[in-house]
């Protein structure tokens, strides 16, 4: 009943969307200590994000963590203002021995913004976009897999989860009379569904394993449509007035990671994967607008939309080493991950940002053995993402941010603490 | 134990707020968008300068003259009835039907604010002859500058051109000085030059003054004036104070500098390029050398000259922007002069800001009559690194205004100040019908962020973690076959609650699909659709009585028809010979392929790809 309740509180939580915060730092210490080099090989409480087939695993696990990316990136010359990114993770893993050489798992991961739920946010279109930086990173996600191992063979499926907060729309009303000194008005937001697929395959050879994990695109889709009456005496604009926005804020490209575990002697495990990225379908990060006016004296209907960002797909390679005595009281483990940066030179009226980093993480673990009847680990790990220094000029001077560079740093720390029921 | 600190956690978490930005705002000072802010005052003395047109009425009302006005910022620190005129408090007097403002009419000699009836006006007024009245038994309750009229037991005011027109213990309190104000121009210490325009045909003179800051949106001209006789005043700072002063000679025969009040001569009209006139300089350092920007012919374009050391001319470039460079079909059209330059240097980028005259903006409809859009004044701007190439830029006009949706005001001659918040912008304001305003400000607005209100989501987050904090008893861990029970029903439910969500998603989500897509899969039929396609040329009809569009649209050779059961479609979703157009509808498809869209939206070239498309002699779809 405990880990139905568990699992329902997981399932039950609203505005639940895949996010960027796992992506730039890592779900869990370890992870994040590996640089996300673990996808082959990633821990069961963590598999619904960092290795999907590592749920099939027997056991019931539960971890919570905490972590923080001090931002420190720096735009034009100057620090780029863009806030720190923390938040908690929450994990949940079950998994049990169906048959002689079949087990059967599901697993949830949560990450939990510390600022707040759900982050919707269009910047103008003058600004410079922080595309990875700014709502992607600190929002609810949820990610639920469900896992089949068989002998040395691995599936699994789930889903990244955005789902609305205000079901079909919320709405506000200013019920206020149309023929005194204000106008009737009314306002439907909209947060779509989003549901982004997640598949996994893993193959244990023994000494090393082989994986391939695919997550879908995700982003937060908007639509605000406001309408105003106005009915005034001798007002030659009397009439309605509908403005639509609609938008997709953050974006979180498809991914296909290609992965291995290889066992080192002497307790140690080497890791690499090689993730794939496709930003090419990333929609403008600025919303289009639609003004419909039908009143007495009108402007014919204004509509806008702004070009798509035009991104580049990256590949990203990640390496780490842990060493982790088999049941011994600690492990050690270090990562390095190259994250380029999808944005191409910019030209236009946009000014997306986003440097390449690279990331050196290191991290470790201390078992505590059985408290309350749980085997118990904490693990802890720190990173620095030094971004590269990128100079830009658009092509004319007069656009907004013709000529600026960006460069800079993140650091990134934090703890989890695993619980292993027997 | 263990449920608590998971329930700890989960709130904790929860109740997170966005208390700050996480993002902050930024702006490339001085490349827009300008928002007006509001008019600036500028008074002369005790006077606001109001323009000549609009200057036609009460120069003064007659004060106590034992009494003294309050100070004030602004018209919240007066009385009821009172304004805030320069710095002091006073009833604003008026004659006739002089103007009084927005939603203000003169009634008894005094600006009042206009009604219908007594609900209209403030508490204890009464709405007399369209303007609201206050009763009133002696003139001490009608503020400084205020009487009672006895007949009428209201306040009023007595207007006045001297002290003889007020009687004996009374005085004239000027409250305004009819002159046009233009070109101001930015002096190092915050303070600016204006040129100031006074009198009528003979009689008019042109002098440049010197105002200083009181306030955001109020200067004081400081008297007497810098120069006589001279218009279109800039400041060029140097190491030593004061800066030098440019001006140029009101019939435009020549640019000045002013030594000891007395021009003397810099540049002349000796170029065919300059047409015979030169007007308006604004002068910079920039790139180790002083330029000196300034207007030719009548509008017809901006020059540069290079000055060294001394302030001679060494070279003329010109013309390096025209009417004609402006040009923008679908953007702005028409445009017919250009000049006031007023050039301000951005780290190493030279910004040039233009008034250039043109029409911006689409037609307005009153009915299905069209109301094409006006020509009117607006702020262009180009940048440059070196003098020589300048970059236009592509969202000009930069700062244009417009008001009851299609009558467009009139923005010229504009002063920039930039600043790492963005920069502002001190311009000279007409109406539709380029009578003049005023000055005005407008500044690029840093925008604030609205936190949402989270309070919603964080109770159903609370609300999911009650339900986990309740008090379930907890059993002990099942042996043997129960464990599997267990696992399997957990398993089943994360499957399930996938599953459900999926089907419960299935009406919420919107499908985006390409059109070959949505003809090729008959599963997608009365799923809600987003489908993206090109248009089909030629396949556009309209339909008046009942209003209906119908189109096709196509994708890698599929087809499909659409129909849209609305009145009114984008303006930029329209068939134009030799342009794509591509088209974005939401709605359902039905059984006979039809498409049933409920929302249009057609999608052409970005304005800035839109240039590139016009240089490359391709056409424009649509007019933004």
């Amino acid at each position: 009943v405990r880990r139905i309740a568990i699992v329902l509180v997981g399932l039950g939580l609203p505005a639940m969307a895949r996010a960027d915060a796992a992506s730039i730092v890592g779900h869990g210490a370890r992870s994040a200590g590996l640089a996300q080099a673990d996808v082959a090989d990633a821990r069961p409480e963590a598999a619904a994000f960092s290795g999907p087939t590592a749920a099939a695993t027997p056991g019931t696990r539960f971890a919570v963590g905490w972590t923080r990316t001090e931002n420190r990136l720096t735009f034009a010359g100057a620090p780029a203002g863009l806030a720190a990114i923390s938040g908690t993770d929450v994990d949940l893993q079950l998994g049990r021995s169906l048959a002689h050489d079949v087990s059967l798992g599901g697993a949830l991961a949560l990450h939990l913004p510390d600022r707040g739920l759900a982050r919707i946010t269009f910047r103008a279109a003058g600004e410079p976009q922080f595309l990875r930086y700014d709502a992607a990173a600190h929002r609810t996600t949820a990610d639920a897999v469900v896992a089949l191992r068989w002998r040395a063979l691995s599936v699994a499926a789930g889903a990244a989860l955005g789902a609305s907060a205000g079901g079909a729309g919320v709405d506000f009303h200013l019920p206020q009379d149309a023929r005194g000194p204000h106008a009737d008005s009314a306002a439907d937001i909209t947060l779509k569904t989003t549901l982004a697929p997640i598949f996994a395959a893993a193959v244990d050879l023994g000494p090393a394993t082989l994986a391939l994990r695919l997550r879908g695109a995700t982003s937060l889709p908007v639509r605000i449509v406001a309408d105003t009456r106005v009915d005034l005496s001798q007002n030659p604009l009397n009439g309605t007035t509908t403005v639509s926005v609609d938008g997709s804020a953050g974006y979180d490209p498809l991914t296909i990671d290609l992965a291995a575990r290889i066992t080192l002697p002497a307790g140690a495990r080497a890791f690499a994967s090689l993730q794939y990225a496709r930003w090419r379908d990333a929609p403008s990060p600025i919303a289009a607008f639609d003004l419909a006016l039908a009143l007495g004296i009108t402007p014919s209907v204004q509509l806008g939309g702004f070009e798509a960002p035009r991104l580049h797909d990256t590949l990203s390679p990640r390496l780490g080493v842990e060493l982790a005595p088999d049941e011994g009281p600690w492990a050690a483990r270090v990562g390095w991950q190259l994250a380029p940066s999808p944005v191409p030179a910019a030209h236009g009226f946009l000014t997306p940002i986003d440097p390449t980093r690279h990331v050196l993480a290191a991290g470790g673990s201390a078992r505590f053995g059985r408290l309350w009847g749980v085997d118990t680990t904490l693990d802890a790990f720190g990173a620095l993402h030094l971004a590269s220094h990128d100079s830009q000029q658009k092509e004319s001077l007069a656009l907004p941010w013709s000529r600026y560079d960006v460069g800079g740093h993140l650091a990134s720390f934090g703890a989890t603490l695993t619980g292993r029921f027997r | 134990m263990k449920k608590l600190a998971l329930a700890i956690t989960v709130l904790v978490a929860a109740c997170g707020t966005l208390d700050v930005p996480l993002t902050q705002t930024r702006v490339d000072p001085g490349k827009g968008p300008f928002r007006e802010r509001s008019a600036v005052e500028l008074c002369l003395g005790s006077a606001r300068l109001v323009a000549r047109q609009g200057a036609a009425g009460a120069t003064g009302v007659c004060v106590d003259a034992a009494e003294s006005a309050r100070s004030c910022g602004a018209d919240a620190d007066c009385a009821h009835g009172e304004a805030c005129i320069c710095g002091r408090c006073l009833v604003p007097g008026c004659t006739g039907t002089q103007p009084c403002g927005d939603g203000n009419v003169c009634r008894g000699d005094r600006c009042t604010r206009a009604c219908v009836a007594d609900a209209d006006c403030d508490a204890g007024d009464r709405c007399a002859a369209g303007g609201c009245a206050k009763p009133c038994t002696a003139s001490s309750e009608c503020g400084y500058g205020g009487t009672c009229d006895k007949l009428a037991s209201a306040c009023a005011a007595i207007t006045c051109a001297s002290d003889d027109d007020c009687g004996t213990g009374r005085s004239c309190a000027r409250v305004q000085r009819a002159g046009d104000v233009h070109e101001p121009a930015a002096l190092p210490d915050g303070s600016i030059l204006v040129e100031v325009r006074e009198g009528a045909g003979k009689a008019e003179t042109t002098s440049i003054f010197t105002a200083t800051p009181d306030g955001d949106q109020r200067f004081r001209l400081v008297e007497p004036a810098v120069v006589t006789n001279a218009a279109g005043p800039t400041a060029l700072a140097t190491s030593a104070a004061p800066p030098t002063i440019f001006a140029a000679a009101p019939d435009g025969s020549a640019l000045v500098r002013l030594v000891g009040g007395a021009p003397q001569t810099v540049l002349v009209p000796d170029r065919p390029w300059e047409g015979g006139r030169v007007a308006s300089p604004s002068a910079v350092r920039f790139a180790g050398s002083i330029w000196l920007f300034y207007e030719v012919g009548t509008s017809a374009g901006i020059g540069v000259a290079r000055l060294d050391a001394s302030l001679a001319v060494v070279e003329k470039r010109g013309p390096i922007l025209t009417p004609s460079m402006l040009e923008s079909p679908g953007y702005f059209r028409g445009v017919d002069a250009v000049g006031a330059p007023d050039a301000v240097v951005s780290g190493d980028v030279l910004l040039l800001y233009a008034t250039a005259h043109g029409t911006w903006g689409t037609s307005a409809f009153q009915g299905t009559t069209e109301l094409p859009a006006a020509a009117t004044d607006v702020v262009v701007m180009a940048a440059t690194a070196d003098v020589l190439r300048f970059d236009l830029a592509p969202q000009n006009p930069l700062f244009a205004r417009r008001t009851n949706l299609r009558t467009y005001l009139g923005t010229r001659e504009s002063m920039v100040r930039l600043s790492p918040d963005g920069a502002t912008m001190l311009f000279v304001a007409s109406d539709a019908d380029g009578k003049l305003d005023g000055v005005a400000l407008a500044t690029e607005p840093l925008r604030e962020y609205v936190s949402p209100d989270m309070s919603d989501l964080d109770r159903e987050l609370e609300k999911a973690a009650e339900g986990y904090v309740s008090p379930v008893a907890v059993p002990a861990a099942p042996a043997g076959p129960k464990k599997n029970l267990g696992l399997l029903v957990g398993l089943l439910v994360v499957a399930g609650g996938i599953t459900a969500l999926v089907l419960n998603f299935q009406d919420a989500a919107v499908y985006a699909k390409s059109v070959d897509q949505v003809a090729a899969d008959k599963s997608l039929v009365g799923r809600a659709l987003r489908v993206e396609g090109g248009l089909v040329k030629g396949s556009l009809v309209h339909q008046e009585s009942p209003c209906e569009y119908r189109f096709r649209m196509s994708e890698k050779g599929a087809e499909i028809p659409v129909r849209y059961g609305k009145c009114v479609v984008p303006d930029t979703f329209r068939d134009v010979p030799g342009m794509d157009v591509r088209v974005t509808v939401e709605g359902k498809i039905g059984a006979d392929g039809t498409f049933e869209a409920t929302q249009v939206m057609a999608k052409c070239p970005s304005k800035y790809e839109m240039k590139q498309k016009q240089s490359a002699g391709e056409a424009a779809p649509h007019q933004m």
